[in-house]
């Protein structure tokens, strides 16, 4: 297998280098905010400028030369929006979300072992539209200089341009301009600044710092950090107090727009000047590359100390082992049974019972532990939907609001991962077909930007996560007509439907998405894909919708897939588990219970009707004991997504915990199975797809006969 | 003291690695299925374990018997001689299954008897005859002739590529 250095190496880059795109992509959605609300926080940029720059380098190690040159000219970019260069446009935002998808794509194609060479195409083509932005030079900033500042010549000389660039920004939104001048011992100068910074961070930025031209000794440094703040001089002097340090306003000019006499201000020292403002976010603005390099390392090196990278597979290996020790508990427990009847050893026996009692609590801590380490939050797939949703609203000219709750939610790795497909399809139809065009809305009286909000929450062993549109809702005369031109339903039929009904015609395939796509945007996706998804998920997902209001998918889904809850049963001589989770009653009845319609066994249960299934009649086995069916029965009632069936089962053998394991590669796309788990006595036992089985059931029977 | 370097051209290094080759022993284990000797390289058996109750598995193809949970792990079992369309007759004490692991997966090989450990050069081993009926030639990765007891014996290399080749669909 490949478990060679460079090949372990490589993955641990891969997924070091999707974090820090995932990162990316928040800092840009965090930008794209703010840039709507008006104002943005330097530092965000500056983060964005961080992420981008360490995947520069980690890329550059491993030779992923695809994403070095991305990143090296993405780094071109966010140097020109840090130093205000560039605007941040909205044209310049999607540029970096593509970047996003690109980077997303080289992690995707490296991991896969190809070179990915089509990839290299789009690579070149971004970096080209890049650098045509970066490189547009700027309006405005040159047109005012200083904003009425006597800023000294000598002190804009040694600006970086990044400070520069912040200057004017602080300038510009109308912040004074202070100097504070400041000494520090040799030894602990970086503690000594820092202090100083810290305190003040609270009141302004700190554009720079530069050592002053009066060298006092030779055992002190001095200087003057530049600070703006919108304060006045007090307020910044009673910040620094107690650190020895002498504040000054810079002076200004007495063309300066508010008219204050230069006087006033005390003179700054000439050789160097302050300027300063307060930031627009609150969060005092780093200087240079350099010092962003080294900021860059403490963060690398304190993410490290606190976090474990794991490959799922190791903790998939841990799980198999917890699973394998309870049925060591399982056989153990036997041992006591047998131990209890012999009356001789009723001492032994309480020793071994208080013993076994503690290693089964701790057993299912250990349990317990390993299923929370492999839970993630939602937030992880929301990010991503927010991306998407940004593109897909802006193609399809519509205007989005995304509302988010409960991103903490938390759900095992595997289902999360599982479900970032089906989320963005349940998004683009939203989008697509949901939320109207906004001169379509104005008409109707709603407000002109759509609305979509995903709420996430845990509900006991199950998180519930419900999508809600405020837009057309379904059509459901045309679903009807659609679906009995499918010859889904019969004509006569399709009158009985209930509204409910109705609506989950949309998971149907081939009714959702031709006809309404072809007018919308073409991009419709099945929702029986979606439906699939889910219940392969062991989720279920259900549909509400009201003409002109809106639509809402409810998703349910259970909390990990790594441990279970199973009934186990004995059909046709075997056994057989079903997973508790799609399970919603069982019940004993008699052969005489059991009506056909239409050849068709069925039962009447509360007085509805509820199609039967046999596990013997599905998997065409062969019945080993000859007597044939008992007369005595149970049925299963299992339901997922819309359909319910009940099983017809010979046994019920009580509920167990199981790991549920994959049958291998030849046998994963057995039909109705969904893997395997080992009950005590090294005996296994297949674990039912009840999703397929309950398709099937309903599949083979009803729709067929319409056609 | 002056010495002569020659540089080894590329054919003069691949002749040299033919020759490791040949020399290198490989471990080749035997087992009897349908009356027949057959062979899989040593280096893809995990384990070997007794037979114990297969679960069967529906909708698969007759070959696959079903699977088992071998520490923890659940992996398909094939019956070789169903497999390579010989001769069943009843499994006696002697069968086994062989714990093989194929492309990061493990399989199970239900076989007759297992016989041993053979050793010998690549160059030993012959492609497979082209007289070979249809049905069975594709399973088969080469001949091998060893002498044993003063008898020449031959064994049939099987090809895991071809055996484990399989998928179940819908």
């Amino acid at each position: 297998m490949s478990d060679s250095p460079t090949e372990k190496a490589l993955q641990e880059f891969l997924s070091e280098a999707q974090e820090i795109v995932e990162q990316f992509n928040r800092d840009l959605l965090a930008l794209d905010e703010q840039r709507a609300a008006g104002a943005f926080d330097p530092e965000v940029i500056n983060d964005a400028f961080r992420a981008v720059h360490s995947l520069k380098g980690l890329s550059g190690l491993f030779g992923v030369t695809r994403m070095t040159n991305l990143s090296h000219n993405l780094e071109n970019l966010l140097d020109s929006l840090r130093l205000g260069r560039v605007e941040l446009q909205p044209a310049t935002l999607d540029l970096l979300f593509e970047a996003v998808s690109l980077f997303n794509r080289i992690v995707g194609e490296t991991a896969a072992g190809g070179s990915g060479d089509d990839g290299a195409n789009l690579v070149e083509d971004l970096i080209a539209r890049l650098d045509r932005v970066a490189l547009r030079k700027e309006a405005s900033a040159e047109s005012s200089p200083w904003g009425g500042w006597e800023l000294d010549a000598s002190l804009l000389s040694v600006l970086t341009e990044y400070e520069e660039h912040r200057l004017r920004e602080n300038i510009k939104s109308g912040r004074s301009l202070f100097r504070i001048h400041a000494a520090f011992d040799l030894m602990t100068i970086d503690k000594g600044l820092d202090e100083l910074k810290g305190k003040l961070k609270p009141i302004g930025e700190v554009i720079t710092y530069l050592p002053s031209a009066e060298s006092a000794n030779d055992q002190q440094i001095e200087l003057d950090v530049i600070l703006g703040a919108q304060a006045e001089l007090r307020a910044v002097q009673e910040a620094v107090v107690g650190t020895g340090a002498v504040v000054a306003l810079l002076p200004r000019a007495k063309s300066a727009a508010d008219g204050r006499p230069s006087a006033m201000a005390p003179a700054a020292s000439a050789t160097t000047a302050a300027a300063g403002a307060a930031t627009t976010a609150g969060k005092a603005a780093k200087g240079e590359p350099k010092r962003i390099e080294r900021e860059e390392e403490e963060l690398t090196l304190k993410s490290v100390a606190q976090t474990v990278r794991v490959d799922i597979r190791k903790l998939d290996n841990l799980m198999n082992i917890v699973g394998e020790l309870g049925i060591a508990r399982a056989g153990l427990t036997q041992i006591l049974d047998r131990v209890k009847l012999d009356k001789s050893q009723t001492k032994l026996a309480r020793e071994l019972h208080h013993e076994l009692r503690s290693l089964s609590r701790k057993l299912d801590e250990l349990q317990a532990g390993i299923l929370e380490v492999r839970m993630v939050p939602l937030g992880q797939v929301f990010d991503k939907l927010s991306r998407v949703v940004r593109k897909i609203s802006r193609d399809a000219g519509k205007e989005i609001r995304l509302g988010i709750s409960g991103a903490d939610t938390e759900l095992d790795k595997l289902i999360v991962e599982e479900l970032s497909d089906p989320l963005m399809h349940i998004m683009r139809n939203c989008i697509d077909h949901g939320i109207e065009r906004p001169e379509a809305r104005k008409a109707a009286g709603k407000p002109e930007a759509g609305t979509i909000s995903i709420r996430a929450e845990q509900r006991g062993n199950h998180v519930v996560i419900q999508i809600e549109d405020d837009g057309r809702g379904l059509d459901e005369q045309k679903l009807i007509k659609k679906a009995v031109e499918r010859g889904v339903v019969g004509a006569h039929e399709a009158r009985e439907l209930s509204r409910r009904d109705v609506h989950n015609l949309i998971f149907l395939p081939g009714l959702s998405t031709k006809d309404v796509a072809d007018e919308m945007s073409g991009r419709g996706v099945g929702m029986d894909v979606v439906k699939t998804n889910i219940a392969r998920l062991s989720g279920i997902i259900d549909v509400e919708s009201e003409p002109g209001l809106g639509t809402r998918l409810t998703l349910t889904l259970p909390i990990t897939l790594a441990i279970i809850q199973a009934l186990v049963i004995r059909a046709a001589g075997r056994t057989f588990a079903v997973p508790l989770n799609s399970v919603l009653e069982s019940l004993r009845i008699t052969q005489a219970d059991v009506k056909t319609i239409e050849r068709r066994e069925v039962m009447s249960l509360r007085g509805q009707t509820l199609p039967l299934a046999r596990l013997e009649r599905l998997f065409r086995l062969e019945r080993d004991d000859l007597e044939g069916v008992p007369n005595k029965q149970f049925v299963v009632v299992v339901g997922l997504a819309q359909h319910r069936i009940g099983l017809l089962v010979d046994e019920l053998h009580g509920q167990e915990d199981i790991v549920i394991k994959s049958l291998g590669r030849a046998l994963a796309d057995v039909p109705g199975i969904a893997g395997a788990t080992e009950l005590g006595g090294k005996k296994t036992v297949l674990v039912l797809d009840v999703a397929q089985i309950v398709e099937e059931a309903v599949g083979a029977g009803g729709g067929q006969e319409a056609a | 003291m002056s010495e002569r370097i020659t540089f080894a051209t590329e054919e003069t290094y691949l002749l040299r690695q033919d020759d490791r080759r040949a020399r290198e022993r490989r471990g080749v284990l035997t087992f009897a299925v349908g009356g027949e000797v057959y062979g899989v390289d040593i280096l893809s058996i995990r384990e070997i374990i007794k037979l114990r109750e297969i679960t069967e598995v529906p909708r698969a193809p007759r070959f696959l018997l079903g699977v088992v949970t071998v520490r923890g792990l659940v992996m398909p079992v094939v019956d070789l001689r169903l497999r390579l369309k010989l001769d069943a007759p009843e499994l006696g004490r002697a069968a086994r299954i062989l714990v093989v692991m194929h492309k990061g997966e493990r399989y199970g090989l239900l076989v007759d008897e297992v016989r041993g450990v053979v050793r010998f050069a690549d160059n030993q081993i012959e492609p497979p005859p082209p007289s070979l009926s249809p049905s069975e030639a594709p399973f088969l990765a080469g001949i091998a002739r060893y002498p044993e007891a003063g008898e020449e014996r031959m064994v049939i290399l099987l090809s895991l590529d071809a055996v484990l080749g399989f998928e179940v669909h819908s």
